[in-house]
């Protein structure tokens, strides 16, 4: 198993390698020179020039790459001008937020899905059924952005029970802190449960159709027991699959979501840096997506060797 | 004797989209202890849904009448808890596929002791020794080690042992055994076959068997309850449905089933002197490792050849390469030694449009025909697909009176060339499938399994056609099997492979009534002849 997750993560090597490539190729792709787009057209010839010099654009471009490449390894990410202080930093200090929104999202979702999917399939044709077909047709449909602003106009403008928009950390205040993130958790989560429910409901209806399922109810096995025992740990791959690759929603969605509710993370962090032309922060922020969705998609993988002993032994031969 | 299930005028309609399907029609059946049922018929005829009613494990949309009594609760209206205790605890199940039958992600042991759980038994050591026994009765070796195996990690007789294992752990009066052998090779079957006797002698289980297999029934059943569109037409003791069949439908069910060193065919002599169709020497087939898994030589330096005008039987258990053989000639498998020769080329040689060519010389009549067809194409145009590729005839004019022609030889009406594949039964859909080989008048045709999938009284009307259509045109083929009395009926020599290897080749008659090499004799002593007597001396002998 060890040798499997370390091949894994040795794997991972050469995206990274092709994501460094485009990521740096950033800075190069928009017309004119970086320097004169970061200070802007007032800037005098010298100082577009200094800072030229001081970002090494006069260098070869496969230098510059290379160069930096070997500060990334490193963990510099570069000086942002415009936030006066080292990417890692700034990035550092947004990170947290973004985590506690999409985990908390992930959560949302994975809470809705699995039952509503579960219970869809287990009473397809029902009332149960075509009401979670509507709703779920619904979520596709909706963008977050607009889910939030509804969730926003009902809870917090005319309900008044929860806030408008804002963050506070819930690891100092937990309260507070779920207070204002459960409806941008809900409103990043609520098109991945609507994705969920569906991957879900049909991989379960898939499983209760197999032998062993009515082996074990030929045991004497109770239905609940059929259904969540036997049911949804083989109908687990399908789901895991599409939380993996559903990550990528979730941080290109929290972008929005974080704008709309004015949470200091990455999203609200990458965007204030696009507005600015600030690159070295851009490319810090993609280069962090990208891994963590990686990352994120290497723990599904092992996930499957958890739930599913055939992967396990096949890899362990 | 106690009766054990007794079925009171069943009923057993199945609601589709827009109609009503009456599955079971009015069948009444008793069973005691001690004794094994035999439930026969063909698809559809209603015996799955007959016998799984003893457990009320009925399709979604199915609605019941009359009663189903086992051990005196009606199954059908008892409230559920007192359904689930009669499930595994009374009556229990048999599948099919063993391989499907187990849940793939939790160890035998862990589902064994589920049922034991499900039944009340509250301690772990009592279940984990409960389970470790029902393994052992079952014949799995080394049981303490194996308990907390995976069921991949079986092989698929083992599997069905532990199925048994399951429906036997809290002894139940009543097993309901649905084609318990049908996925399994014959010297394997052989061995299931005993050990559910041995239930039935030991522990005094009564077997509802579901089956097609004449074979079987003739080893195994004590009675046989004959189904056809949803009734029971016959009831017999064993011996008697064998010697004396009342029922129309038993006679010809019966008529149909291939007997061993029985079948009355022409001599064929093949034309002698002349050059092979296809020459085999030392033929590799290897299938490369993935993932670190070791490559897997399927087909170990194999020669033979086959003449003009011959069919070649290929017989041998699932894994033998036979299947291999038929796809790498059909160039569906990549081969990886030796020479491959078809009409004098080689095809391992050959060029890309040398290979092309020489295949419109070759038909391929595939196992299952409910896969091999697009379903949205016609039939019209199933069968003219290899024309249209080949461009032979070029006009389309041309194809299209092929495919009547077509259609004619395989006796099915021109009036089905607009359906589509699956508006016809198996049976038709084969004919199709021969259709379709026979299309660009190959010399040679691979028929892989064409049989398998079949009902008895279809499979023997399919190979009267293929014989009937190899008499006329005088093909050459490769007929890939199981089955050693289609093989025996239907080959003029027959191959008998082993993990890769040839163990004999022969001429149909002499190889199945003298066989030299042990294996053969083995395959050939494990078939159940279907005639209760013969195979109950038989089995005597033995032991």
């Amino acid at each position: 198993m060890l040798t499997y997750i370390c091949k894994r993560i040795l794997s991972l090597i050469p995206v990274l390698t092709v994501v460094s490539v485009v990521i740096f190729s950033i800075i190069h792709l928009t017309p004119g020179n970086p320097a004169r787009a970061i200070l802007g057209p007032e800037a005098s010839a010298e100082a577009v020039a200094a800072l030229a010099e001081e970002m090494g654009l006069n260098r070869p471009i496969v230098v510059q790459y290379f160069s930096w490449l070997g500060s990334v390894l490193t963990g510099d990410l570069g000086y942002s001008p415009f936030l006066n202080r080292p990417v890692t930093e700034a990035i550092a200090g947004n990170l947290v937020p973004t985590l506690q929104l999409s985990t908390l999202a992930l959560l949302v979702a994975v809470a809705i899905a699995v039952p509503l999917g579960t219970l869809a399939a287990r009473y397809r044709g029902s009332i149960v059924d075509s009401l979670t077909q509507g709703v779920t047709l619904f979520g596709l449909a909706v963008p977050s952005f607009v889910l939030g602003l509804l969730l926003m106009l009902t809870f917090a403008v005319n309900l008044r029970v929860l806030p408008v928009a804002g963050y506070t950390n819930p690891f100092t205040d937990p309260l507070e802190g779920l207070r204002y993130l459960i409806l941008p958790a809900i409103s990043l989560g609520g098109v991945l449960a609507a994705f969920l429910t569906r991957t879900t409901r049909a991989a379960v209806m898939d499983v209760l159709m197999a032998d062993y399922i009515d082996a074990a109810r030929s045991r004497g096995v109770v239905e609940g027991r059929l259904l969540f025992r036997h049911t949804l740990r083989n109908a687990g791959l399908p789901i895991l699959t599409v939380i993996g690759l559903t990550f990528g929603s979730l941080v290109t969605g929290s972008l929005v979501t974080e704008t709309i509710f004015n949470i200091p993370g990455l999203g609200t962090l990458l965007v204030n840096s696009i507005e600015r032309r600030d690159y070295p922060v851009i490319q810090g922020v993609v280069l962090l997506a990208t891994l963590l969705y990686l990352l994120v998609n290497l723990v599904v993988d092992l996930l499957y060797a958890v739930v599913d002993p055939r992967i396990r032994y096949s890899e362990e031969k | 004797m106690t009766e054990r299930i007794r079925i009171d005028d069943l009923h057993i309609s199945i609601e589709r989209r827009d109609d009503v399907v009456r599955a079971v029609d009015g069948v009444s059946l008793s069973l005691a202890g001690n004794e094994i049922l035999a439930l026969v018929g063909e698809s559809g005829s209603g015996k799955t849904l007959t016998a799984r009613s003893a457990l009320k494990l009925l399709p979604r949309g199915a609605t019941t009448r009359g009663a189903v009594l086992v051990e005196g609760q009606d199954v059908l209206s008892v409230p559920g808890d007192t359904l689930r205790k009669i499930r595994g605890g009374h009556a229990a199940m048999v599948f099919q596929e063993p391989s499907t039958a187990l849940n793939p992600v939790y160890t035998i042991g862990w589902q064994l002791e589920e049922g034991l759980r499900a039944h009340g038994v509250a301690s772990r050591a009592e279940r984990h020794a409960r389970g470790l026994q029902a393994l052992k009765d079952v014949g799995i070796p080394e049981p303490e080690r194996r308990y907390h195996d995976y069921p991949h990690q079986f092989s698929g007789g083992q599997k069905q042992r532990i199925v048994i294992a399951m429906a036997l752990s809290l002894k139940p009066g009543v097993i309901i055994a649905d084609e318990p052998t049908t996925a399994l090779d014959v010297t394997v079957q052989a061995e299931i076959l005993d050990l559910l006797r041995k239930c039935r002698d030991e522990l005094g289980t009564a077997i509802i068997l579901i089956t097609h297999n004449m074979g079987v029934v003739a080893d195994l059943a004590d009675r046989v309850a004959v189904m056809y569109q949803g009734k029971v037409v016959e009831t017999a003791d064993v011996h008697s449905l064998f010697a004396q069949p009342q029922h129309p439908y038993t006679r010809r069910l019966l008529a149909s089933v291939p007997r061993f060193g029985q079948a009355v065919r022409p001599q064929r002599t093949p034309a002698a002197g002349e050059p092979p169709v296809l020459r085999a020497e030392k033929l590799e087939i290897t299938y490369p490792g993935r993932f670190r898994k070791p490559p897997f030589r399927a087909v170990r330096g194999v020669d033979f050849e086959v003449r003009k005008g011959e069919i070649f039987g290929l017989v041998g258990e699932s894994g033998s390469g036979k299947s291999t053989i038929g796809r790498a000639i059909a160039g569906l498998t990549a081969t990886s030694g030796g020479v491959l020769e078809f009409l004098g080329t080689d095809l391992r040689r050959a060029s890309r449009a040398e290979v092309q060519r020489l295949r419109r010389k070759l038909g391929f009549v595939f196992q299952d025909p409910a896969s091999s067809f697009n379903p949205f194409m016609s039939i019209a145009d199933c069968i003219a697909e290899p024309m249209r590729i080949h461009r032979t005839p070029a006009a389309k004019r041309e194809i299209d009176a092929r495919v009547r022609e077509l259609l004619d030889a395989v006796q099915l009406p021109s009036s089905f060339a607009s359906r589509t594949p699956m508006e016809l039964s198996g049976g038709q859909r084969q004919r199709v499938g021969v259709a379709r080989a026979l299309a660009l008048k190959p010399e040679f045709v691979i028929a892989d399994e064409p049989t398998s999938a079949l009902d008895v009284s279809v499979q023997a009307t399919i190979l009267r056609l293929l014989g009937d259509l190899h008499e006329e045109l005088g093909f050459a083929a490769l007929f890939i099997t199981h089955d050693l009395a289609v093989v025996e009926e239907f080959a003029d020599r027959v191959g008998v492979l082993k993990q890769g290897e040839f163990m004999e080749i022969a001429p149909a008659e002499t190889l199945l009534k003298e066989a030299r090499d042990s294996y053969t004799r083995a395959l050939i002593n494990a078939v159940p002849i279907p005639d209760p007597v013969a195979q109950r001396a038989k089995r005597k002998r033995a032991v």
